[in-house]
């Protein structure tokens, strides 16, 4: 693992300076304020300013070396879907300081229901994103910047599920029947699995997937998928059997969660995203490694009725991550090959992307000097 | 510090030092002993279990190549690739594998699954584990590379199973020589668990995977195996393809002696370990040992160095008490050792210096009281001379005071009376007048007794200082106040040659003249008189003597002749009786002695001295 010198002191700096960057706000508001007051109070207030200005400067100077002079570069981070376990690096890289170590002052943008974590990047409301490779590679058949920088989740934890007592044990059973998976992550690896299986996704009635699976508990939907990180483990808490049908098992091979950043970025900024990317893979090694730790750095983030989750979801997510294969987000050619071949195999690529541009490993390579682990 | 606590110290650091030095060797050689012992051993426990884990494989890998090969297996397989599911023939062989073969084998050959893989598309065909037909394991190692060659894909993550696997594929051939099909099975396990048992007490072993998951429960991790990951340093060590053995904390973070050791084989990490505090027990048992030792050593040099410092230091405390004792004035101590050694001696040097002391001091002691005695006495002595010399100015002063203070009264007497005499001669009668010549006559002799006084007490008082005199020139100066007495009488006066001297001139002629005179005086009638004046020269004085050829004095008045007033002839000589007194005060004034050798009738000789001196204590 690759470590930045004074990993410790950095972090203190960017403390420091963000300490210093609020004061001036404050005092910034106060004078605003303060318009109607007399000049002579202004004037005083613009000394004060001016004395903690010199005062931050002396301080930076003082404690120096790396980054002397420079600010935090702020760097916001999309995430898939809502603070969860599912992010747990990230949170851990902000928590320890490996961000600050690296001069990154990290936004770190929950996603949810409605939020296209590409689009937001592609627009640049933000500088990285998370987001399911597939849809990585459908955005970059239709021409939009993104490159692909690391893959967290090298097996998809994606899973389709049916009640135990249905008796759908696997896809030939679906035929008939209600899957709710529709106008969602779900909705690509269902069609492919089916149609690389042979069966005709109009011969399943779909339905839009539902978050709160009121549709799949209501038996008003048959099938339905959950990662099995996430709510397969509070449907199971919850006293559910289901029946587990597991896309890998018929040939849908897909890498989930995946670190993209834009051309642009990478152009314009390729140590910054190096030193993004070094911090955030600390960050999961470490995660993987303490996963207790990680969850209880997740709770700070994740939404109360989450919170009690992220210790199992940390743990679960363990093998998904830490696959035993390569370093902590490798990403192999092979797997972007499959991924892309399957995809146009099953039409959802009209045409074959030229891979290059999809994903570089050039910053994996830099940060861990090679593949194996 | 005191002598003792010195030589105890000394005598502890002496015999602490090489037993600490020999102890610390010993300790170190000890201890590298043991801990390469023990690195050693788990080093190769280690080797010995990677052999077994290789033995294991094989053994597992060699089963299923039974299985495949097997006539039957390979007639049924060959039924369930080429026909449909519907095909009696496909359900008898289906039915037979899993009967006959699978399922009487799996427990045996120790795997969880078994199953057939269609070569063509990696479809599981016919499984053990009913559920996982229908799936497709394509993109599997232990699928592909099971199609050419018998292969064990090592622990992985298997999705659908939500577990670890380890899995081996090996082709199924038919008749004509076609890979038809992979014959796989997933590997139990567990047994790993038997396998890396059987090791002492103290011993753990267990396999990690690349996953870091454990792949066997660790002695101290029931239920660990497959379940917990572990992320110690002996561990990614091992997982980055190296063997070792070092000092670690353990998966419980307990230190521990851990070998680890990467098994290509299994692509897994065979971690040995044993509790550092375990295996360092017969360490800290010889450190204990050498401890006490070294104590026990420190404790009899301690008290071999009390045992010699008391030996040294009793006599020399003895002395210490003795020199107290003598410091304070006990002379009569003795310190009296029986000690042969050098402070035995210098024991008794030390008694033997006492005494002389003693000795030395009573001496002393008398001495000192002599001269005291001494001391005082001549204090007495000088108080008395002081008060002499007192009492003689004081009748000097007397002298002189009552002879001239007497003149004044005793001249009005001699006046008036004489005025009498001659005023009222006619008027008085002849015993009258008589009267008045005897008073004048006495008060003309007071006038000479006076006149005498004066002149003695003069002596004293009215000194001149010593000079250098010739006394050839005193000698003619006298005869020259004599000279009337001299011619009168018809003295013949000789002299021998007279030296100089250093004296008052004055004094000296009327001491001349005195004697001279004297002996020009006491002369019977008729005999003229003859005076000789010698010297004699001594060393420190000179000694004059005046000879004469008059009446002489009964040596018995010698003395009483030099005592004022005192005359021997009142009447046949005149005279005050001053002179010989006056010649004395003269004699000592100058430091000298006078004195009379003399018969009746015979003569005599005055003989006085006069120191030499020279001019510089002249005065003294």
């Amino acid at each position: 693992m690759v470590m930045s010198p004074g990993g410790k002191f950095e972090y203190m700096k960017a403390r420091v300076i963000n300490r210093v960057i609020l004061c001036l706000g404050t005092v910034d508001r106060r004078m605003r304020s303060m318009d109607h007051l007399s000049g002579e109070m202004i004037t005083k207030t613009i000394a004060w300013t001016v004395v903690l200005l010199l005062l931050s400067v002396g301080l930076l100077a003082v404690c120096t070396p790396q980054w002397a002079g420079k600010s935090l570069d702020e760097v916001s981070v999309q995430l898939k879907w809502l603070h969860q376990a599912e992010f747990a690096g990230f949170y851990v890289a902000q928590e320890k300081g490996y961000y600050a170590e690296e001069n990154i002052g990290p936004t770190l943008l929950p996603g949810g229901l409605g939020v296209d974590s590409l689009a937001r990047v592609i627009n640049g409301k933000a500088d990285f994103g998370v987001a399911a490779p597939e849809q990585i590679l459908v955005r970059r058949s239709q021409g939009e910047p993104i490159v692909a920088i690391a893959t967290i989740y090298r097996y998809n934890p994606l899973v389709f599920i049916a009640m135990e007592d249905s008796g759908i044990k696997q896809p030939s059973d679906f035929i008939g029947y209600t899957a709710a998976v529709g106008a969602s992550d779900g909705e690509l690896q269902f069609a492919a699995m089916m149609r690389k299986l042979g069966f005709d996704t109009s011969r399943v009635n779909i339905m839009p997937f539902d978050l709160h699976y009121a549709g799949f508990y209501g038996g008003v939907a048959d099938i339905t998928y959950v990662y099995s990180t996430v709510d397969l483990i509070s449907m199971r808490e919850q006293g559910y059997m289901v029946n587990l049908i597991w896309p890998d098992d018929y040939g849908i091979h897909m890498y989930s969660d995946t670190l993209f950043t834009t051309e642009a970025m990478i152009a314009q900024n390729p140590d910054l995203v190096t030193r993004f990317l070094r911090a955030t893979l600390r960050g999961w090694n470490q995660a993987v490694e303490d996963p207790e730790t990680a969850a209880a750095i997740t709770k700070k983030h994740a939404i109360a009725a989450y919170a009690e989750f992220q210790n199992e979801m940390m743990k679960s997510s363990v093998p998904f991550i830490h696959t035993g294969e390569d370093h902590i987000g490798w990403m192999s050619a092979e797997a972007w090959e499959q991924m892309h071949g399957l995809l146009l195999e099953q039409g959802i690529l009209a045409q074959p992307v030229d891979l290059q541009g999809v994903y570089t490993t050039e910053f994996l390579e830099k940060i861990y000097g090679g593949g194996r682990g | 510090m005191r002598l003792t606590t010195r030589l105890v110290i000394f005598f502890v650091i002496i015999a602490i030092i090489p037993a600490a030095i020999v102890g610390y060797f010993a300790y170190e050689n000890g201890r590298r002993t043991i801990q390469d012992e023990v690195m050693n051993h788990l080093v190769s426990v280690s080797s010995h279990k990677e052999a077994m884990f290789n033995d294991w494989v094989l053994d597992k890998n060699r089963s299923l190549m039974q299985l495949a090969a097997h006539p039957l297996m390979r007639e049924y397989t060959t039924a369930l690739v080429a026909r449909e599911k519907t095909d009696p023939d496909y359900q008898i062989a289906y039915r037979s594998i899993l009967n006959e073969q699978f399922n009487p084998a799996i427990e045996e050959i120790g795997f969880l699954e078994l199953f057939i893989l269609r070569a063509d598309d990696g479809l599981i065909l016919l499984s053990t584990d009913g559920g996982q037909e229908g799936k497709y394991r394509e993109n599997q190692p232990y699928f592909i590379e099971g199609k050419e060659n018998a292969f064990v894909q090592n622990t992985y993550y298997s999705v659908t199973r939500q577990t670890l696997a380890m899995t081996i594929g090996t082709p199924m051939i038919d008749v004509e020589g076609n890979v038809i099909a992979v014959l796989a099975g997933h590997v139990d396990l567990s047994d790993l668990s038997e396998l890396m048992t059987g090791l002492s007490q103290t011993e753990d072993a267990y396999l990690v995977s690349t996953l870091n998951f454990f792949v066997t429960d660790p002695k101290f991790g029931n239920g660990y195996a497959l379940a917990r990951t572990v992320f110690t340093d002996s561990v990614q060590a091992g997982l980055a393809g190296n063997n070792g053995v070092g000092f670690y904390n353990d998966y419980r973070g307990v230190p521990v002696i851990a070998a680890y050791r990467w098994i290509p084989a299994g692509e897994l990490c065979l971690i040995t370990e044993v509790e550092r505090a375990e295996a360092f027990t017969a360490i800290v048992n010889l450190r204990w040992t050498i401890f006490a030792i070294s104590l026990a050593v420190a404790l009899f040099a301690a008290l071999c160095g009390y045992l010699v410092a008391r030996t040294v230091t009793k006599p020399v405390r003895e002395l210490v008490a003795g020199t107290e004792q003598i410091g304070k004035g006990n002379l009569k101590y003795r310190v009296a050792t029986a000690a042969k050694d050098e402070i035995g001696e210098l024991s008794r040097a030390f008694d033997r210096m006492t005494g002389r002391l003693t000795e030395a001091l009573v001496s002393r002691d008398e001495l000192a009281k002599e001269i005291t005695e001494r001391k005082r006495a001549e204090r007495e002595l000088k108080e008395t001379v002081k008060e002499l010399e007192r009492s003689n100015a004081d009748l000097g002063q007397f002298a002189y005071v009552a002879s001239h203070d007497l003149q004044e009264p005793l001249r009005m007497v001699a006046s008036y009376t004489q005025l009498l005499g001659m005023r009222y001669k006619d008027k008085l009668d002849d015993d009258a007048l008589d009267f008045i010549n005897y008073a004048m006559g006495g008060a003309k002799r007071m006038q000479q007794l006076i006149d005498g006084l004066l002149l003695y007490s003069r002596v004293g008082t009215r000194g001149k200082s010593f000079k250098p005199t010739d006394c050839e020139t005193v000698l003619q100066a006298s005869l020259a106040n004599l000279d009337v007495a001299i011619r009168e009488s018809g003295t013949t006066v000789t002299h021998d040659r007279l030296p100089s001297v250093i004296a008052d001139e004055g004094q000296l002629i009327a001491l001349l003249q005195n004697l001279i005179g004297n002996a020009i005086k006491f002369q019977e009638k008729g005999k003229l008189p003859r005076i000789h004046v010698s010297v004699q020269k001594n060393q420190d004085e000179l000694t004059f003597s005046v000879k004469d050829n008059g009446i002489g004095i009964d040596p018995k008045y010698s003395e009483r002749i030099f005592v004022i007033f005192q005359r021997l002839h009142s009447d046949e000589y005149p005279g005050t009786g001053a002179g010989l007194a006056i010649a004395k005060k003269i004699v000592e004034r100058h430091g000298g002695r006078i004195w009379v050798e003399s018969k009746l009738g015979k003569g005599s000789t005055f003989y006085f001295t006069i120191p030499r001196r020279t001019q510089k204590n002249a005065n003294n």
